[in-house]
């Protein structure tokens, strides 16, 4: 398994507030990873970490065995970036845009971006700032895959968006990473966007990484226990959260610690992905 | 990255370029009809020989009279101008940047940021530094003619003309680029870098500008006025820069302020230029002039230049430091 991203005890701090700590991964390439966690969780931060706009305060990022942290060309150049509400210049054409990115990079497919523009029906010679939103997060992403980085990062790309120009979004998004084999880093704080076309997680809460690896290893490794309302769940191994109601009582266990088997009389049932990352979340303790 | 700064600051190039051609059409006929006068009136010709003769002197006052509204008084307007051009163009290379969230398209292509501030501010001083310079080419042309007269220390000549425009322009440039670093808005670092301007440029101009060499003493025993704008020159040659002038008695001590205010009290009431210097005279008094001579005149412009280049190139330096370190 190729290493696309590795992070190593990586931290971010502003003032005296750490945004980001002890964030450790390792995400292989080709990979399709969410990025996942409530609003100030630190899923900006880190993919500004990524893209070398921060340099960490402690610990290291790499992309593809380039040191990202030094912000260096080489680095920069193997990561594309649409930032949060796809920042572009309102003033200048389609056409300009696609020239600064021409001076801007070492490498740059103009005849991509080109193709990809026209079959959206965006014409070069529209001024950026008269565009709609979906258009504008289109010719972003345009920019973004001209660059022919083998790592793609999207902070929040379908927020702001109509679900039909979400729908555009993703289908172009994925159509590109298909034909090129691209690795693909996207946060949103909504896992219903990314679940259809995600195959890793990385959980993000108040600055800690809860969980991260492949979702199906994520999913097969919880179960969801339902047994008699009981307020002694302690001495359950591997619990993430328990829920009570009057009759039952709702276990979301880990299943690495292997003792699920210590409720035979209790059901087990496979978890959804949106519950487990609902459940994590409102456990923010918890970690893996 | 040149085709960007130039597609990013053209419509401030093409107002340069206005500024330019607006000031041409104002100042080029009006330095034109200045230079008429100065001729018809032989004003040159009293600038070389009999300064001090009643008859020159009253051409003089007459010409400075007519020229000081427009030389003087309008030229002050500009005063303000480079901080506002400086600021203004300073405040979008990153407060703009920042304020529509562009910084994080620009910084996340393949050009590490420090250089991609640094060739912007080089590009961006170069265009100032051509329109500034143009500018005071300008003002120089058309003030001459009045400087020969008033001198090129008054604030209308050394302010405009020479290295100090563009000194003024490129320091509040650097205000703004740095305000906008630290404020992330383009408004706010206007004002901003305008406030920076205006505080170091007043001072500079009414307190350290005097002293930027040791000035030079002489005294006079004539009452002729020769200090403010519209005194005119009593000796031939470039009129030199008066500071200060003060009653000193025969041996050389300067009369406290009550008697200077007595003793010019009582020469007002004389009515005319003999009877006063006669009176002067009398009174073995004299006038000690504390002045800085008129070929210092490059000399100062070359350092107070220095100082606003100085000052700007160091909160240049720090905006890049700072940018350098991307802590936020």
């Amino acid at each position: 398994m190729n290493t696309a991203l590795e992070a190593e005890n990586l931290g971010m701090r502003y003032g005296r507030f750490w945004a980001l700590r002890n964030c450790s991964l390792r995400l292989p390439t080709g990979s399709v990873i969410a990025l996942v966690g409530p609003n100030g969780a630190g899923k900006t931060t880190l993919l500004h970490l990524v893209t070398g706009l921060l340099q960490p305060a402690e610990g290291s990022i790499g992309v593809f065995g380039e040191d990202a942290g030094k912000g260096g060309a080489q680095a920069m150049a193997r990561v594309g970036f649409v930032a949060q509400d796809h920042p572009l210049y309102p003033g200048f054409s389609v056409a300009d845009l696609l020239r600064m990115g021409c001076s801007l990079n070492l490498r740059w497919d103009q005849a991509l971006a080109e193709k990809r523009l026209a079959d959206l029906g965006i014409p070069l010679k529209a001024r950026v700032g008269k565009l709609s939103g979906g258009q504008q997060s289109q010719v972003a992403l345009a920019l973004a895959l001209a660059k022919r980085a083998p790592l793609l990062v999207l902070d929040e790309p379908l927020a702001n968006l109509d679900p039909i120009a979400r729908r555009n979004f993703m289908r172009v998004l994925m159509a590109a990473v298909a034909e090129d084999g691209l690795t693909v880093l996207l946060s949103s704080h909504v896992i219903a966007d990314l679940e259809p076309v995600c195959d890793h997680l990385v959980l993000l809460n108040q600055g800690k990484v809860q969980l991260a690896g492949a979702i199906d290893h994520v999913l097969a490794g919880h179960r969801l226990l339902t047994g008699p309302h009981t307020d002694t769940v302690g001495d359950v191994p591997g619990v993430v959260r328990a829920t009570r109601s009057d009759r039952h009582t709702d276990l979301l266990v880990r299943t690495d610690v292997g003792r699920t088997d210590v409720h035979p009389a209790w059901q087990s049932h496979p978890v959804g992905l949106e519950e487990l990352i609902l459940a994590y979340l409102e456990q923010p303790a918890v970690t893996r | 990255m040149m085709w960007l700064t130039w597609r990013q600051h053209r419509a401030q190039a093409c107002a340069g370029l206005i500024l330019i051609i607006l000031a041409a059409a104002i100042f080029l006929p009006y330095g034109q009809s200045i230079r008429d006068t100065y001729t018809h009136d032989g004003i040159g010709a009293c600038l070389q020989q009999g300064t001090g003769g009643d008859h020159c002197q009253s051409v003089m006052s007459a010409f400075l009279q007519q020229v000081n509204g427009i030389a003087n008084h309008l030229l002050t307007w500009f005063t303000p101008l480079p901080g506002l051009i400086g600021g203004i163009v300073g405040a979008s290379v990153l407060g703009r940047e920042y304020e529509h969230g562009t910084w994080r398209l620009a910084w996340t292509q393949a050009v590490p940021r420090t250089r991609w501030l640094t060739t912007r501010i080089l590009l961006l001083a170069a265009g100032i530094a051509v329109v500034t310079g143009s500018l005071s080419v300008m003002f120089g042309w058309f003030r001459s003619p009045v400087d020969q007269v008033s001198g090129r220390f008054s604030p209308g000549a050394f302010d405009l003309e020479g290295l100090t425009l563009t000194g003024y322009t490129l320091f509040a440039f650097a205000a703004g680029v740095l305000a906008g670093h630290l404020l992330r808005r383009t408004v706010p670092a206007i004002v901003a870098a305008f406030t920076a301007y205006m505080a170091v440029r007043i001072p500079v101009e009414f307190w350290l500008r005097p002293r930027y060499q040791t000035p030079v003493t002489r005294l006079a025993s004539t009452a002729n006025p020769t200090i403010g704008p519209m005194a005119a020159p009593t000796s031939p040659g470039p009129p030199d820069w008066i500071l200060s002038r003060d009653l000193v008695d025969h041996s050389g001590h300067t009369l406290s302020p009550t008697l200077q205010d007595q003793v010019s009290q009582q020469m007002g009431s004389l009515n005319s230029l003999a009877a006063r210097d006669a009176y002067l005279h009398g009174h073995g008094l004299q006038y000690r002039i504390l002045y800085q001579p008129a070929d210092r005149f490059w000399t100062f412009q070359t350092i107070e230049a220095a100082l606003f280049i100085g000052l700007a190139t160091a909160l240049l330096g720090i905006a890049i430091w700072r940018l350098h370190k991307r802590s936020t």
